[in-house]
């Protein structure tokens, strides 16, 4: 593990280099420059920073929103080989890798996260709470995602939202929950159809693909929860990926989807992805942005860096992420794993000489890529030619 | 000392390691007023072309969770479900 990269509060604004101009993303949003407006270091200008302050810009927002995020269960349905929750591979041609250790929520830990949450949000002054319904696959405790949102009403639920793979998605339920405030469901693809079932595999075996699509399909037409895409990139599958876009288009309303693609990296678990930050690979990722928009998809405007209210703070101040069984971790990536638990809901966070080596941040997975700046100018590239795309559609 | 137009120009940001051969040939044989000239003209030509605010941030928008992609961080980019 690494040590992250930001732990202070303030939204950090980046300078892309665009086809005819430079874009300034701050806190307050988007601004086109130009060479003039940035000296030889290529930062802003004093006076030009003065000029981004006058347009508020620069304004850091006031926070006001609890992050909480919930493993309802930690036992998931799926045996992808890369997932950060295995323990390690599987023997070859295997579909059942050795995960974390199996918790489910109960009534008794939902009672007393609430306790918790509502000790937290006080401790900060903050009024509104934002739910992740997490896993573990968080539709093997339906029940568990239903009784924690009701629970999280009084507490100011601004919206819910969750990570689920998708193969259990229902209407019943989800119409349920929608009703308590789930806003959007992430879902992923690794890759099209045929990579996705070579590598996004039941634990009994088999494909999920087709499963996927149309339970998000039926989900589509009986509810208005809003799906948001991922979709994994490994050397494998990346030939694939332009089909994909135009097969989930084919069989998806894309105007309630958004997509976007990232690159699977290995946790520690010996899961290889040999792709490097090649410009021929950051081309593919302008190509499939670009497909994106074109088949109506919604592509998520890149912005400034922004610290991760679960995790970017020590000790929690803006977000928790809780296991099944209330332990607390720093991170998605290391709750449910012992190791790794900086507290529980029962007794709150241990002292900071033992949360602070495991206090671990969800942007160190791309650090373990041997070359973080190389990935970090790839990056800027590609979110640098979605902001041409995204102005020149009027989709800014 | 004599006046040397590209020093003045170079220093004023005028020419940079971009300008073309031919416009720096041409730009070399100012003289110091046409070159006093073309600072000023540069200097107010560069301050009415100020930046251009394309889009606001919504409110509450920070509060986004950062988790396993739905809003990753890391390179700033978010992902909400917009179009």
């Amino acid at each position: 593990m690494f040590e992250g990269r930001h732990r202070d509060e303030e939204l950090r604004p980046r300078v892309l280099r665009g086809e005819r101009n430079w874009w300034f993303l701050g806190p307050g949003g988007v601004a086109k420059l130009y060479s003039w407006h940035l000296g030889s270091d290529g930062a802003p200008t004093e006076d030009t920073i003065g000029w981004l302050g006058e347009q508020g810009m620069l304004r850091q927002p006031r926070r006001k929103n609890y992050s909480l995020t919930v493993l309802t269960t930690t036992h998931c349905n799926l045996g992808c080989s890369y997932c950060f929750q295995n323990l390690g591979q599987d023997e070859p041609g295997g579909t059942a890798p050795p995960r974390i250790a199996y918790t489910r929520l109960n009534s008794a830990t939902i009672k007393r996260i609430i306790e918790f949450t509502r000790e937290r949000m006080a401790a900060a002054g903050l009024e509104e709470l934002c739910v992740t319904l997490f896993g573990g696959e968080p539709l093997l405790n339906p029940r568990g995602c239903l009784e924690l949102l009701e629970a999280a009403a009084p507490l100011g639920l601004r919206y819910a939202d969750m990570v689920s793979n998708g193969t259990l998605l229902t209407t019943v339920p989800l119409k349920r929950m929608y009703d308590l405030g789930l806003r959007g469901i992430q879902i992923t693809f690794d890759g099209d159809e045929p990579e996705h079932d070579a590598l996004r595999v039941k634990r009994t075996g088999g494909g999920t693909f087709d499963t996927i699509v149309r339970n998000i399909r039926e989900v589509q037409e009986e509810t208005k929860i809003a799906f948001s895409l991922r979709v994994n990139v490994t050397a494998e599958n990346l030939g694939g990926i332009d089909r994909l876009v135009e097969r989930l288009a084919e069989r998806l309303k894309t105007t309630r989807c958004g997509i976007y693609f990232k690159i699977v990296g290995d946790v520690g678990i010996g899961y290889r992805n040999d792709v490097a930050a090649s410009e021929r690979l950051q081309q593919r990722f302008i190509d499939w942005n670009r497909r994106a928009l074109a088949c109506g998809f919604g592509v998520g405007r890149p912005r400034e860096i922004v610290p991760c209210p679960a995790c970017s703070f020590p000790g929690g101040r803006y977000g928790a992420v809780v296991s099944a069984d209330g332990s607390l971790s720093s991170c998605w990536e290391t709750a449910g794993k012992a190791d790794w638990t900086v507290g529980s809901v029962f007794d709150g966070y241990q002292p900071e000489e033992v949360t602070e080596p495991r206090w671990t941040t969800c942007e160190e997975d791309f650090l373990n890529f041997a070359d973080a700046d190389a990935w970090q100018r790839f990056h800027d590239s590609v979110d640098a030619a979605l902001l041409d795309d995204l102005v020149a559609m009027g989709r800014l | 000392m004599s006046f040397n137009a590209l020093d003045a120009l170079r220093a004023a940001g005028i020419v940079t390691g971009k300008t073309s051969p031919a416009a720096i040939g041409v730009l070399s044989e100012l003289n110091e007023s046409e070159v006093a000239f073309l600072s000023s003209l540069d200097t107010r030509i560069k301050a009415a072309m100020r930046p251009e605010v394309v889009a606001h941030s919504e409110e509450g928008s920070e509060d986004t969770p950062c988790l396993a992609g739905f809003s990753c961080g890391h390179f700033g980019s978010d992902n909400p479900v917009e179009s």
